[in-house]
């Protein structure tokens, strides 16, 4: 019986594999595939900048989960083995590595860089500040819980969520605590910011508004979601577009926090924050299937694109000038994909990455 | 096996994660306490397991017994093995049963704890396919992974440690009590290669999993203490010990201690070397106390083994007088 045990648990934990999202720039794309390797794409053919790059590492599991982020000829790359990656764009080889000696524990939510730093989160509950040019550390602050959030920066304050429920305002100079708002659920998404109010989904099965200055909350949602909310929510002429595990876009009033339409149901459950493109919402199921949600009738047709079916969608997609950028994912393969929102077709061939 | 997972496990997870809401998010708390629980609300089935199986071990000698008698005739003995089990009241699938009742549960406990121990975002996702729409059970995830002085979702050497040394124990109480050479030699590997393999692979664990088999093993013992009806194999060493002890006493070393050792071996069913006492050859009777430690000061026994040395009481420390 004992040996039945075992080896009926063998297979249940899972190696990290990543979602890393796409950094677009005017004529360029990155992503990190399953495998680790860095892909550097030609925007309007889909052709390899230089030839694919693998991070290496003795440190741990190369996975990436975040968005590579751009800052002058560096890609910035934050990964799960605990480390930050930059490679050069010119010339695709490796520039600065933080930390220089050793790891951090895994960092899972991405980075993002803002007036000359580099901030991100990472599992041992710390958000960290580094300094953009070399990456010296500037100041870090210790939230209590994993922070699996791209921390978001306005003006001279950095929001972080942590899975210890709370939501986190620092100065962003000094990293200092300037308030933190506390739910009844784990916080994974970025918050989103728009007026004076922070947005967030919540574990809890709810999406709150906070005010932005003083932490103190304006709403929690009035309906309750079947599951939690994992992907960023998005906001547009007021509304706010929640997509949820449950396979369902809660559609709910910035102001009020009532929805003002029935939630529009997918096919599966929404794990890719999704993207606006003109007056359209572009949203992904986890089974594949993109959908264009009408935020005029907050009605979505039939899937306007399916990737292939043995992918899944779990990284954020992206899209520039009309072009949704779509990374799926099996276990051991993924590829890029480019559709035009509006003929619903490919501009190129998708593009196997790994 | 979506059956499976959206079940049994599916029922599992949700109980801890909604339990841990009681032991203050804590899911090493929960995990000692939800096995408590399970380990009891089987007693019943792990009471009769036990007995079976001690019963089988009592009937061995007499297995044994008939397939010496009967070698060349395999009807005669099954007709002859069956009316033994009878006569006894054992039934040979008894504790086969037990087990394959409770396999099911256990399975299900152990694949929820490793679910609920992940720690990778993939993980968590599946997790959150499992949860029932209680919203404790959706507030409480992530559970907190600290536990004592170490992180359930990595190895820890002490656990491992302790994962080996308590199933030992609980191997030791339930093993079987024999003179024979080879059922001897069998259960001493049993009794120690599974708990060395099980320490060993706890090293690789989640010491939350290392936590669990603790907590199971711990409560397994005290169980078998009250179904046995004492610490069973721990004690026979000990009591064994102390009846080859004062049959060495009483016979004052003197020439009649190997037929001592030998009904005291036979009256409590361990051997002189299982109750780690070795007897020195009686060759030896005639030379002093130095003499005796010069030899054997390079005889080195196992951590443990007390040495007798056998002399008569008219040689002790004399030298015999030169003619």
């Amino acid at each position: 019986m004992v040996c039945v045990l075992l080896f009926s648990g063998c297979t249940l934990r899972s190696k990290p594999i990543g979602w890393s999202g796409i950094a677009v720039t005017d004529d360029a794309l990155f992503v990190v595939s399953v495998d680790g390797t860095l892909v550097g794409l030609n925007k309007s053919d889909g052709q390899p900048l230089w030839p694919e790059y693998p991070l290496e590492s003795s440190e741990g599991d190369i996975a990436i989960y975040g968005v590579p982020v751009v800052y002058g000829d560096l890609i910035h790359i934050s990964s799960y083995d605990g480390r930050i990656y930059t490679v050069s764009i010119s010339s695709g080889y490796r520039g600065f590595i933080y930390p220089g000696k050793g790891s951090l524990e895994p960092i899972v939510g991405g980075l993002t860089i803002s007036n000359g730093k580099v901030l991100f989160g990472c599992d041992d509950g710390n958000v960290y500040a580094l300094n953009a040019d070399d990456l010296t550390e500037e100041w870090t602050f210790q939230t209590g819980g994993k922070v699996w959030s791209i921390p978001l920066v306005e003006g001279n304050t950095v929001y972080a969520s942590s899975l210890n429920n709370k939501i986190y305002a620092l100065d962003y100079t000094q990293g200092t605590e300037k308030w933190h708002f506390e739910a009844d659920g784990a916080f994974v998404s970025t918050p989103l910011m728009s007026g004076d109010s922070v947005y967030a989904g919540c574990f809890d099965r709810h999406v709150y508004a906070i005010d932005a200055t003083s932490g103190i909350l304006k709403w929690r949602s009035e309906s309750e979601a079947n599951k939690w909310f994992w992907a960023q929510p998005l906001i547009y002429d007021g509304v706010i577009y929640a997509p949820n595990l449950d396979g369902m876009v809660y559609i709910i009033d910035a102001e009020t926090g009532r929805e003002v339409a029935q939630p529009v149901e997918l096919d599966s459950p929404i794990i890719s924050s999704p993207v606006l493109v003109n007056d359209r919402i572009i949203i992904a199921s986890q089974e594949g299937q993109v959908y264009s949600l009408d935020t005029t009738s907050n009605r979505t047709g039939s899937p306007i694109y399916r990737v292939d079916e043995n992918e899944e969608i779990h990284a954020p997609l992206v899209s520039s000038r009309g072009v949704v950028y779509i990374h799926a994912q099996s276990s051991d393969e993924d590829t890029l994909y480019a559709v035009d929102v509006e003929t619903r077709k490919e501009i190129w061939a998708p593009v196997p990455l790994s | 096996m979506e059956w499976w997972n959206a079940g049994p496990v599916a029922l599992m997870i949700n109980s801890l994660v909604a339990l841990s809401s009681y032991l203050y998010g804590s899911l090493g708390l929960t995990i000692i306490i939800l096995t408590i629980i399970i380990r009891f609300a089987m007693y019943p089935l792990t009471r009769k397991q036990l007995h079976s199986t001690r019963a089988m071990q009592e009937l061995q000698p007499k297995i044994a017994e008939l397939q010496k008698k009967y070698a060349k005739d395999k009807q005669r003995l099954a007709e002859e093995q069956m009316k033994l089990y009878r006569e006894s009241g054992v039934s040979p699938a008894g504790c086969g049963v037990s087990m394959l009742i409770q396999m099911p549960i256990w399975i299900a406990l152990y694949q929820s704890i490793i679910r609920l121990l992940g720690n990778t975002p993939e993980d968590l996702l599946g997790l959150s396919k499992s949860l029932w729409s209680w919203p404790v059970v959706y507030e409480m995830v992530p559970l907190s992974n600290n536990f004592l002085w170490f992180d359930l979702h990595l190895p820890d050497m002490p656990m491992a440690v302790l994962v080996g040394a308590t199933m030992w124990l609980q191997q030791k109480m339930v093993t079987p009590n024999t003179t024979d050479p080879q059922q001897r030699s069998q259960s001493q590997l049993m009794l120690w290669m599974m708990p060395l393999m099980f320490g060993f692979l706890a090293m690789s664990f989640p010491s939350g999993l290392s936590l669990y088999w603790v907590a199971s093993n711990v409560i397994t013992i005290i169980m078998q203490y009250f179904i046995i009806g004492g610490w069973g194999g721990l004690a026979r060493s000990r009591e064994g010990r102390e009846v080859i002890k004062s049959s060495i006493k009483r016979s004052g070393g003197g020439g009649d201690i190997k037929k001592r050792i030998a009904q005291a071996e036979q009256s409590s069913g361990i051997t002189a070397m299982d109750a780690d006492i070795v007897v020195e050859s009686s060759t030896h009777e005639q030379e002093t106390d130095q003499e005796y430690q010069d030899r054997t000061k390079d005889i080195s026994y196992p951590g443990g083994v007390k040495t007798i040395r056998h002399q008569s009481k008219r040689s002790k420390g004399r030298r015999p007088k030169k003619r």
